[in-house]
């Protein structure tokens, strides 16, 4: 409780400030140099608490940024911000938001000394953004890294609920001109865009609410009564009916203090009193008007009730209303507040009733009451919550209980007997209070033309003549703060005598904002041209200078390249890569490589992009076959942009490289020299269109490999050790797929030796053919399982892998270096190879190695 | 001392809902898919347009009595050569417009097929709207008029004779599908909403702007 009270003294401190500037800064924890950016980038409603410069690392990326420690009706938020030009012009723009609440966290590591300069070191964590802040250290710095984990530790022990923190969206709004690259905030991107073309829309429009409404003029009829727990009387008409006969007032707010003193309305919710009195109100409203009933609130004897012209009641809306008890423990006095709130047209209200502490020597008591309702009241079904303060208009009336002080009740009679009130208005609590800027700050309240309403001798006019003699006072009172508010009169009714006090109404003329629904609509649609011209014109926008790559003729497994370069011409940073093609395909063709795929460009930045083509075994056999297009069209995407298609096309020229087994036995010619016609009819159907009436046991393409092999002698040492050179490879395929060798190819042992792998890997068909492999990977625990796999494969294929088994056993036996283990992975790698959507696990690679094992160990049998 | 920023448009009429729909623009090339849309978002239009290399992104919106629509447009490029991508961008549309240039009948009978791919391809309740451009050169018309409505009646598309030069009826086709796409919840499932009238209502006046 105790510090409780005195953090809220601390509050209201800082609300009296609020409404003197709009915001408080306060100047500890301040960096003064930003007050001009903060200005600007902090609304009026909420407070910048601090603010310094600092270096944030998140990830491995550390940048210069400002830190600002908002709030907003006590809940806090700690903003990253990007500065903007140089200062003291700079401008801030939030690029993240940590809001303090329960997924919060803030470690704070001792001062350490780096180079000589001291730093001051914070881990901060929001769900799972996570980022570390150092500063130098200085009082500032010190001050605002306290001034957050203040924030943390109070807002774990608020006791109103916590709101969802909708407040800090508003810092959203320029995402889209800072684009955060920290990818664990990157899949919120779109979302916030989206979030925060709402929040714009909704922000613009209320900048320019004066632009599509008007102001109408509304009677507003306020009354308040202690009614000192009596039953009403006959009729209210004379208070509540009192406005001129024609003029019945479009809203009443009616408040009653003491309605009811029995024992039950403290303990229980229920009171009789409630809806007698409402009867009667109800009763008495003025009888030219209808009055629909909007809120009726009670706390113990305080009630408040609302009504509006039934004209006006589609006009109304989110209304709520709540209270708020100042006594023991908050809820046990019968002392405290209630409120309703509402929309009516476009403006907002808010009605407070009260009953403040009572006896003249409880001031301080009373002004401690009033604060505690202005700051702790709050609607709490309002997204979010809304105090009292953030309404267009407050009406605050009730049992104030301030007295007049210095005086004497004969003074006071004297007075009031020539109508000199004023002489009292000087010695009256609440308007000196007031005077100091203790309470009611911001209000006004028209002159007291009217006897003070307390203390009556019940059932009289006259004042107090009990033995207490009580000086009388201007207990029941009505303020109200807004603007466009005037007030028609203020005064009490003598005629009324069940209570110890007076009723006192006040009635206003009040400017009510009401919509102009054809201008609202102009002002709508020229905002949403206005961004939807801001969005595209703040498309990433870049030019490419080639959108046709031509690679001409491509060999197997050359390599070639072309790049083309990407600029930045837009006004935003752009973030590109290539996007996937439909069906789930890679951003290209497997032969196709682009280099960056992704990146980021400056404004005006440029960059080179290398597209380069390698036709690889596992692309070569259907290139042959003109199964695969030989163009591709990449889409450059920029994120939050247009898409850009770069076409690139290629000559592949065939190869024996990627042919089966079964057309290459079958045919005289180079590969490479057929028509490509002639080639896919020989792969489609080799006996039919075979060359050779009596195929050749194995390619000659493999018999000039291992011929070549031989010749450059197979004892010096792991042949497989090294690749060859790109230009050694081309001279073997070249040789292999154009003119018949006679063995003599100029390149290193090693090119071959790749070459024959190449070879093999890329056959059409492995030499154990696809369907083959299950088998295979069965069939590898014992030699004779092996061999009977063997017997079942095709003749050609059959030939093949005995020859490829026998070199391989030669190979061993020359070379020294070269361990059968290790050969029969190579070379099980290439011979037998999983079908297409075959997957390859570690397991399955041993057993294809074990089979092949077999056979080289042993006496080759098939 | 006015807190009048936060007073918010209370039960404002027009705090309409914001709804999102991606449409995409589809036809040969030239037929003047582009020029439609920089007619539409920005009122110009250009003798000498570029053909379209990729697929252009903006956003334009519509503001009907009771919604508001937000389209994001792709107009994507007529080549040929580029029409194996053209689902990436019809994928999740809400709404297609369809081009034709009515001085070019082959670039109608290429229309038919657009269509055609869209009702086997596109989401099932997607809009389509054929569009006649180039109405402004009537004296090289190759495409009857009733002859495309009689065939957009057929297929229940939207059809409107166009000129991007001109601005006939450009902004109308726009409208047109802006007032047939399905807003209410239940049909509108793919449609974003951005519902401003509902976090209006319960951020109450001001809400996350204050
Ligand atoms: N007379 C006339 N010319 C038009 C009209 N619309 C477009 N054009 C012209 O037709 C040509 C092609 O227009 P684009 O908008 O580039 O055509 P597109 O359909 O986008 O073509 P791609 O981007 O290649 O698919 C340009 O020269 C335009 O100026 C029109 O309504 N009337
Ligand atoms: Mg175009």
């Amino acid at each position: 409780m105790e510090s409780a009270s005195s953090s809220s003294s601390l509050d209201s401190e800082g609300n009296q400030h609020r409404h003197d500037c709009g915001r408080v800064w306060n100047g500890m924890s301040m960096d003064a140099r930003y007050i001009p950016a903060l200005r600007r980038l902090v609304p009026p409603d909420h407070r910048a608490v601090g603010c310094v410069r600092c270096m944030i690392s998140r990830g491995r990326k550390r940048t210069p940024q400002v830190c600002v420690l908002v709030e907003h009706m006590q809940e806090h938020c700690v903003l990253i911000c990007a500065e903007e030009g140089a200062l003291p012009n700079a401008t801030l723009k939030s690029d993240s938001r940590f809001p303090i609440n329960v997924d919060f966290r803030i470690d704070i590591e001792p001062v350490s000394t780096v180079g000589g300069s001291r730093v001051i070191t914070a881990n901060l964590s929001y769900k799972r953004k996570k980022l570390i802040f150092e500063a130098d250290y200085d009082d500032t710095a010190d001050r605002f890294v306290k001034e957050i984990s203040k924030a943390f530790e109070n807002s774990k022990y608020r006791n109103t609920p916590a709101s969802d923190y909708l407040w800090v969206e508003v810092y959203k709004n320029n995402s889209k001109f800072f684009l955060d690259v920290n990818p664990e905030d990157e899949d919120d991107l779109g979302e916030e865009n989206k979030a925060s073309r709402e929040c714009m829309v909704k922000c613009l429009m209320q900048e320019r609410e004066d632009e599509f409404t008007v102001l109408n003029e509304f009677r507003i009829f306020t009354g308040t009564w202690n009614v000192n727990g009596m039953a009403p009387p006959e009729s209210l008409s004379e208070w509540l009916a009192s406005s001129a006969p024609n003029e019945p007032p479009d809203v009443y707010a009616i408040g009653f203090q003491e309605l009811d003193l029995s024992k039950e309305a403290f303990v229980f919710a229920d009171s009789p009193r409630e809806k007698e009195w409402l009867l009667k109100v109800k009763e008495s409203l003025h009888p030219k008007g209808r009055y629909k009933e909007i809120k009726t609130v009670r706390l113990i004897g305080m009630m408040l009730s609302v009504f509006v012209e039934e004209k006006h009641a589609p006009f109304v809306a989110n209304v709520d209303c709540n209270s708020l008890g100042t006594g023991i423990l908050g809820m046990m006095g019968n002392k405290g507040g209630v409120g309703v709130r509402l929309d009516l047209h476009s403006t907002s209200i808010c009605f407070v009733n009260c009953h403040l502490a009572a006896h003249a020597e409880e001031r301080e008591r009373r002004n401690q009451d009033f604060n505690d309702i202005r700051n702790k009241l709050s609607f709490n079904q309002m997204r979010p919550a809304k105090s009292v303060s953030e309404h267009d208009q407050i009406y605050w009336m009730g049992d104030m209980n301030y007295r007049l002080q210095d005086t004497t009740k004969q003074h006071v009679e004297q007075a009031c007997a020539n109508n000199d009130f004023s002489s009292l208005w000087e010695r009256d609590q609440l308007r000196d209070q007031q005077a100091k800027r203790i309470i009611f700050i911001g209000f006004e309240e028209g002159p007291l033309n009217f006897k003070p309403t307390y203390k009556y001798d019940v059932g009289t006019n006259q004042w107090d003549t009990s033995e207490k003699a009580r000086v009388p006072a201007y207990c029941d009172r009505v303020l109200w703060r807004g603007n466009n508010i005037r007030q028609l009169c203020y005064k009490s009714h003598d005629n009324f005598v069940i209570s110890d006090h007076k009723p006192v109404l006040a009635e206003f003329s009040s400017g009510i904002r009401v919509v102009d629904a054809v201008k609202r609509k102009e002002i709508y649609q020229e905002l949403m041209k206005q961004l939807d011209k801001e969005e595209n014109d703040f498309m990433p926008q870049v030019t490419v200078d080639e959108h046709y790559l031509n690679f001409g003729r491509v060999h197997f497994y050359e390599r070639v390249q072309r790049s083309f370069k990407i600029t930045n011409t837009g006004p935003v940073i752009v973030r590109f890569l290539f996007k996937e093609q439909p069906k789930g395909r890679r951003y290209a063709k497997d032969w196709l490589k682009a280099d960056p795929h992704n990146g980021t460009l400056k404004k005006g930045e440029s960059c080179d992009i290398t597209l380069e083509i390698l036709v690889d075994p596992a692309s070569a056999s259907k290139l042959n076959m003109g199964e695969e297009k030989m163009s591709e069209v990449l889409v450059l995407h920029l994120v939050d942009g247009k898409d850009i298609f770069i076409s690139v096309d290629m000559e592949y020229q065939h190869s024996c490289f990627g042919c089966s087994l079964e057309a290459l036995v079958r045919h005289m010619t180079p590969i490479g020299l057929l028509p490509q016609e002639t080639l896919i009819a020989l792969e489609t159907d080799p006996v039919k269109n075979a060359e050779l009436g009596v195929p050749f046991e194995t390619p000659t393409e493999l018999w000039i490999i291992m011929d070549a092999l031989q010749r450059k002698g197979l004892s010096g040492g792991n042949i497989f050790g090294k690749s060859g050179s790109q230009v050694e490879i081309q001279t073997v395929r070249e040789a292999l797929d154009t003119k018949r060798p006679d063995g003599q190819l100029d390149v290193s042992v090693h090119a071959v030796a790749e070459c024959l792998l190449l070879f093999l890997s890329a056959l059409r068909e492995p030499v154990i053919p696809y369907c083959f492999f299950k088998k295979c990977l069965d069939s590898s625990v014992t030699y004779t399982q092996a061999k009977s796999v063997i017997q079942e494969l095709p003749k050609v294929h059959r030939d093949t892998f005995r020859y490829l088994v026998l070199f391989l056993q030669e190979l061993l036996q020359k070379s020294k270096r070269l361990e059968v283990n290790i050969l029969a992975t190579i070379f099980s790698a290439v011979m037998i190879r999983p079908p297409q959507d075959g997957q390859m696990t570690p397991s399955k690679e041993r057993m294809r190695s074990v089979f092949l094992y077999h056979f080289l160990v042993n006496h080759c049998e098939v | 001392m006015s807190n009048r920023a936060q007073g918010g448009p209370g039960n404002g009429a027009t705090a309409g809902k914001i709804c999102q729909f991606k449409l995409v623009l589809l036809g040969e090339s030239a037929v003047g898919k582009s020029s439609l849309v920089l007619r539409f978002v920005k009122g110009q239009f250009h003798e000498y347009q570029e053909s379209t290399i990729g697929a252009a992104f903006l956003t334009q919106t519509v503001c009907l009595d009771d919604t508001t629509v937000k389209f994001e447009i792709w107009d994507t490029a007529g080549q040929e050569r580029y029409h194996s991508l053209a689902p990436m961008y019809y994928r999740g549309a809400q709404a297609a417009i369809v081009v034709y240039d009515l001085t070019n009948p082959d670039t109608f009978s290429r229309a038919k097929t657009w269509v055609k791919e869209l009702q086997r391809q596109a989401s099932p309740n997607i809009v389509i709207a054929l569009a006649g451009n180039k109405a402004d050169l009537a004296s090289k018309r190759a495409v009857e008029t009733a002859e495309a409505q009689a065939y957009a009646d057929e297929n229940q598309l939207l059809f409107m004779e166009t000129s991007a030069k001109t601005a006939t009826n450009v902004n109308d086709i726009f409208l047109a599908i802006a007032k047939k796409l399905p807003k209410n919840d239940a049909a509108n499932q793919q449609g974003q909403r951005l519902n401003v009238a509902q976090s209006a209502e319960s951020n109450q006046s001001g809400g996350c702007c204050k």
